[in-house]
């Protein structure tokens, strides 16, 4: 399938947003009132992909 | 995670300050914790309970405080709670606390009332660096997760409820918590809702057609302004052909014998008219000027008007300007003499009447603004006399120039008739075609001015266009990036969700073997466990070559509480040899966990006593049991005397044996 250059996000890239992802529910994994993970998340996908 | 030392202070029956140091030694691993039923057994299991958490799985649980420590304390003393305990963790050397302090609100007071309390985490990092964790609850909280804390500290009676049907949520948080699944579910239904939510939102604010149709609207406008351009440069092209033209006709008549006077008379009310022209052009500009200038006189009048009004009211009135000042009269009220001479005592009638002219008086400062109020609208109403009469003046100029210009109008009119009437046909010629050309020149002049009015509005109209597409781009931009990181978000969770469809299976079946592998070690009959789709924890036996599920059974405590133990131990070896592997997986990082078992032989039978003191040991790197005399018996004590690296007894005072005291208490004892 040929790729959309406005729209595609190279593998490396989803590769570390999944990274970061997955750390950022580690840290919140085990407390009682878990806040802020969408936001957390959503932070990071605008980072990652500018 | 191992421990290191337990500090516990005035907790429950514990009176004082009483300590446990955990054993550490890789061999002798287990620490023997013995204590009759109602020594304190389970108050020490909830020391960790409470440090960890803040919570108590023990009947009257707002009764934190040591009874006798109350007993002991006057009315408003307060009794200091503290459990402390030191261990490693992930190489750090943590030191933690949880304190209540109890105010003794009455003599018979033994509960107090709750009145400070707090935590305190503080480690020790691989650098030797020490670090104090702003919030320690929360710090506190990440160790062990609350909901999977009756695995890692459990009750040895009740442990055999994890293999019932209704506890196989337990089984299935507890899998997926410590094996990573759960981290995979969350991140799945975060990603999820991060991409429909914020950037699915995003991508339909930000995304239009309004570009396209912004560009196709622009390129048809700057067609039309270059056809206009083109139309103004043929018209001035042909002004220019005409006033050639009309140059050389008139060159013609001013040759020509019978009209060269006219054509000269004709040529110098032409010139003459032209300044005039000019000079009702510059006229214009000066009247322009002055209204820009003063013009806020002619509407600022009305105003003037009633303000002066208003302060001429006050003049007839009397009020201004004041005939006695402030400062006259408090003069005269200082001095303590009136001007008609009489003693100005204070307190007397004449000082309080004289003291009553203050109200009339005025101050120096409103005198003086309100004489320069008058004077400045003096000023605005002669500012606005010298406006009209310059104006008036301009006006009268202009007047006298357009009168001027009319005249010689009527006076070319008249040389164009006197050329006409001329009877050589040359002239009447040259004089018609002149008129024709002056005509087209006018035309001319009055099309271009038309096209280049046509020309300033299609500009605006583009500037607009422009002005457009640039916030269109801007919002197309956005746009754009909202959908990549819509794409993103799609992709990372779509390859979570694989990720978390071929795992979860991986998961249950390395669970399922490893509780089996334990529980075949501890019963050696022909039982064995699964671990079901729906993660419940099951036992089987074979009977007559067939499975036959006997958890269900209620004679079947026993079976069920080494089933219990072995899913417990199975994980907490599957997270350790994770956590030892090394392995870079962000999701399954493992970790090592000790055990806290408070009376792991409750239902157990001699066969199955031997077998899960030969197994405890291996479960955990770090073990602690707490265990009644009758159960440290034979088989037990055999098997976990040889590694129990340390062992403690709960000496307990019952004030019904000892008459010395008066309440219960706990004291911690190493075995010599």
């Amino acid at each position: 399938m040929k790729k959309n250059p406005d729209t595609e996000v190279d593998d490396e890239r989803i590769a570390t947003i999944i990274e970061r992802v997955l750390q950022a529910e580690q840290d919140k994994l085990h407390l009682k009132n878990p806040r802020g993970i969408r936001g957390e998340i959503e932070k990071l996908i605008r980072e990652e992909v500018e | 995670m191992e421990f290191d030392i337990l500090k516990i202070k005035n907790f429950r029956q514990y009176y004082s300050g009483q300590s446990v140091e955990f054993s550490q030694d890789d061999e002798e691993n287990v620490t023997v914790i013995h204590g009759a039923n109602g020594a304190g057994k389970s108050a020490l299991r909830n020391t960790f309970l409470w440090l960890f958490y803040n919570e108590v799985d023990l009947p009257q649980p707002k009764h934190i405080a040591n009874e006798r420590a109350m007993a002991q304390a006057d009315v408003g003393d307060r009794i200091r709670v503290e459990v402390e305990l030191e261990f490693d963790h992930e190489e750090r050397h943590y030191w933690t606390e949880r304190w209540a302090e109890y105010e003794k609100q009455a003599n018979d007071d033994l509960d107090g009332e709750l009145v400070d309390e707090g935590a305190h985490v503080q480690y020790r990092d691989v650098d030797g660096k020490t670090v104090t964790p702003e919030n320690p609850n929360t710090s506190l909280e990440r160790f062990i997760p609350e909901r999977l804390s009756h695995l890692f500290f459990f009750h040895g009676e009740e442990i055999d409820q994890l293999s019932r049907e209704d506890n196989k949520n337990k089984i299935r948080d507890a899998i997926r918590n410590l094996m990573g699944l759960e981290i995979l579910e969350r991140s799945i239904r975060h990603l999820e809702w991060v991409q429909k939510n914020e950037f699915g939102e995003e991508m339909e604010e930000y995304g239009s057609e309004e570009l396209t149709e912004y560009i196709a609207s622009l390129d048809g406008k700057q067609e039309k302004l270059a056809e206009r351009e083109d139309r103004k440069e043929d018209i001035q092209q042909s002004v220019v052909e005409t006033k050639s033209e009309l140059e050389s006709v008139k060159q013609r008549l001013r040759e020509l014998e019978g009209t060269r006077e006219l054509q000269q008379e004709r040529d110098d009310l032409e010139e003459r008219e032209e300044q005039l022209r000019d000079e009702i052009d510059e006229i214009n500009d000066s009247i322009r000027e002055t209204c820009s200038e003063d013009g806020y006189l002619v509407f600022s009048m009305p105003a003037v008007q009633k303000t002066a009004e208003a302060l001429e009211e006050k003049r007839k009135k009397g009020e201004i300007p004041s005939e006695i000042k402030e400062r006259f009269v408090d003069d005269r009220l200082e001095m303590g003499v009136c001007i008609c001479g009489r003693d100005l005592d204070v307190s007397t009638e004449p000082y309080q009447n004289v003291k009553n002219w203050k109200k009339k008086a005025g101050t120096n400062d409103l005198d003086q603004a309100a004489t320069n109020i008058t004077s400045r609208l003096r000023g605005i109403a002669g500012s606005r006399s010298e406006l009209f009469d310059e104006i008036e003046g301009d006006l009268g100029e202009r007047r006298e120039r357009l009168d001027e210009i009319n005249e010689i109008a009527e006076r070319l009119d008249e040389i164009s008739e006197q050329i006409s009437e001329k009877e050589k046909e040359d002239v009447k010629e040259l004089e018609r075609r002149r008129g024709t050309l002056e005509e087209r020149i006018t035309n001319l002049n009055q099309d271009k001015k038309r096209v280049e009015n046509e020309i300033d509005r299609i500009e605006d109209q583009i500037s607009e266009i422009e002005s457009n597409i640039e916030e269109a781009r801007e919002e197309e931009e956005k746009s754009k990036k909202a959908r990549r990181r819509y794409l993103a978000a799609q992709r990372a969770r779509e390859e979570l969700e694989a990720k978390f469809e071929s795992y979860q299976d991986q998961v249950r079946e390395q669970v399922d073997k490893k509780v089996k592998d334990i529980f075949g070690e501890i019963i050696s009959k022909n039982y064995w466990t699964e671990i079901g789709e729906d993660y419940s924890l099951d036992v089987f036996k074979e009977v007559g070559g067939r499975s036959e599920l006997v958890s269900a059974v209620p004679t079947s405590t026993g079976e069920r509480q080494v089933a219990s133990l072995a899913f417990i131990g199975a994980l907490t070896y599957l997270t350790r040899e994770q956590y030892r592997s090394n392995q870079d997986n962000v999701y399954f990082q493992g970790g090592v966990y000790p055990m806290v078992m408070d009376a792991p032989f409750g239902y157990l039978g001699t066969e199955y006593q031997r077998g899960v003191s030969q197994q405890i040991p291996t479960l955990a790197d770090q073990v602690v049991v707490l265990v009644t005399e009758p159960q440290w018996e034979a088989e037990v004590k055999e098997h976990l005397e040889r590694t129990a690296g340390k062992q403690y007894y709960l000496e307990y005072h019952d004030p019904d044996e000892e008459e010395e005291i008066e309440y219960e208490y706990t004291e911690i004892r190493v075995e010599e």
